[in-house]
């Protein structure tokens, strides 16, 4: 396993593995690994089983994901894992290769030059499957990557397997991707949005902290047109930070503009330090609880 | 935390207590402190009779006090919290060189392209009273909330209590 790399780097070969702790970062880096193979022309199929299909398919949406028009011709699928491998007997490493493998020839034969596969592989941890079949599966299916028409990430939530397991699955994998990271401490998490692109920032932030701010706005400012700030899970903001949040945004060109979700006291503090209705941010709440 | 009870007037306004509960809480802080004050002050809020919809309008203004303190008011200070006559009452003093104007301060919002100077008026806007006291040898800054179920009971209050 390599260092971790942002997901908009994975080329067309690559066997990645994604540790999560954090639902909405998987979903992040999910939808851009789906909107990437998309935008290439790609068929993408994601198997998925902790989050149902419909749920996903409306969160891809919601990272700004057009799944519509794919999902009917079909260059997008998105399944359950038991549609997919665990249906017709018991499961084993060969059988999820031939899986994987029709569905390589199948992309092939419907014209697509590539196909990337997204899986979360929790239906391992259920006692009718088995994680010993999941080790020989991880270390076989090398091959199917070698002539660089599969890419794949396979997604490994850290609450449900154990550490031997996942240092194995790490090990697997040639390569791992994960969010760029700004900050990280048990009170504030500051990362790269992958989908839409840019920043969010989830715990707490005060003014102690306006450097990682700084830092995470300066990139995204230089890297993206429109600058996401995702602030949904975010419980706390002071003065002087929304403040310095509201001058990044007022600090765009024309034609640019920053898109806060955010909810509850941050929804306030934006607005009490003059955030909203200003022509260059769009301020939207979000639902539920932080 | 010395002499700071000579320095200078309080703004009184009629039908506001002017005296002390029970202390809830009382906590020291500085810059390193700032995440667990909030902490507890989140805790204590419906101790002092603070509805939950409310109890992060108490969270922003004491931090914002206590962040005051920290930047202008010597580095650290104290935070006290308590209740009586239908107000939850949050106090924060420091040791520092006192405020300049501290009935001007934070009366009118911050022009956005300023770095400063939000955080008085962020406590303005969420506090019913904010009772300002300053001096050289520091600075005293209580931010009451009235509590909901009192509202009646106060209004047939003409005198300030004491």
């Amino acid at each position: 396993m390599t260092t971790p790399t942002s997901v908009e780097d994975l080329s067309p070969g690559d066997h990645a593995c994604l540790t999560f702790s954090d639902k909405e970062e998987r979903l992040d880096i999910i939808a851009a690994f789906v909107r990437d193979g998309l935008g290439q022309g790609h068929k993408v199929v994601c198997f998925t089983e902790s989050v149902p299909p419909d749920r996903l398919a409306t969160e891809l949406l919601e990272r700004e994901v057009t799944t519509d028009e794919p999902l009917r011709v079909g260059q997008l699928a998105v399944q359950t894992c038991d549609e997919a491998w665990l249906s017709g007997g018991p499961l084993t490493a060969a059988r999820m290769i031939d899986v994987l493998g029709g569905q390589l020839d199948l992309a092939s034969r419907e014209g697509y030059p590539g196909l990337r596969v997204t899986a979360d592989m929790c239906w391992a941890t259920r006692p009718i499957a088995a994680v010993e079949q999941l080790v020989v599966f991880e270390a076989e299916v090398a091959r199917l990557f070698t002539d660089g028409r599969l890419t794949a990430i396979c997604q490994y939530d850290r609450h449900s397997f154990d550490a031997v397991t996942l240092a194995f699955a790490a090990a697997a994998h040639p390569r791992a991707v994960a969010a760029t990271v700004y900050h990280e401490d048990p009170v504030l998490r500051v990362c790269r949005q992958h989908s839409p692109p840019g920043v969010r920032i989830a715990g707490e932030i005060d003014y102690t902290r306006l450097d990682v701010l700084a830092h995470a706005l300066s990139e995204a400012l230089r890297l993206d047109h429109h600058l996401h700030l995702n602030l949904a899970q975010l419980r706390f903001v002071d003065a002087a930070t929304a403040g310095a949040i509201v001058q990044a945004g007022l600090s765009l060109p024309a034609g640019r503009r920053m898109v806060i979700v955010c909810r509850g006291l941050v929804h306030k503090m934006i607005e009490l330090v003059g955030g909203a209705d200003l022509p260059q941010i769009r301020v939207t709440v979000a639902d539920g609880e932080p | 935390m010395g002499s700071r009870d000579q320095v200078g007037p309080a703004g009184a306004e009629a039908g506001l207590p002017r005296s002390r509960g029970p202390i809830a809480l009382d906590q020291a802080f500085d810059r390193q402190g700032l995440v667990a004050l909030r902490a507890a002050v989140a805790a204590h809020g419906a101790g002092v009779g603070v509805p939950p919809g409310r109890v992060d309008d108490l969270v922003v203004l004491a931090h914002e006090l206590a962040s005051n303190a920290v930047r202008h008011g010597g580095g650290r200070g104290r935070l006290q919290l308590w209740r009586v006559d239908g107000f939850a009452c949050c106090e924060v003093s420091d040791d520092g060189p006192g405020l300049a104007d501290p009935e001007g301060i934070g009366r009118q919002r911050a022009p956005l392209a300023a770095s400063d100077g939000r955080g008085l008026w962020i406590v303005r806007q969420l506090a019913d009273e904010v009772r300002v006291r300053t001096g050289p040898g520091g600075t005293v800054v209580t931010a009451l909330l009235r509590l909901p179920n009192q509202v009646s009971q106060l209004d047939q209050v003409s005198q300030p209590g004491r």
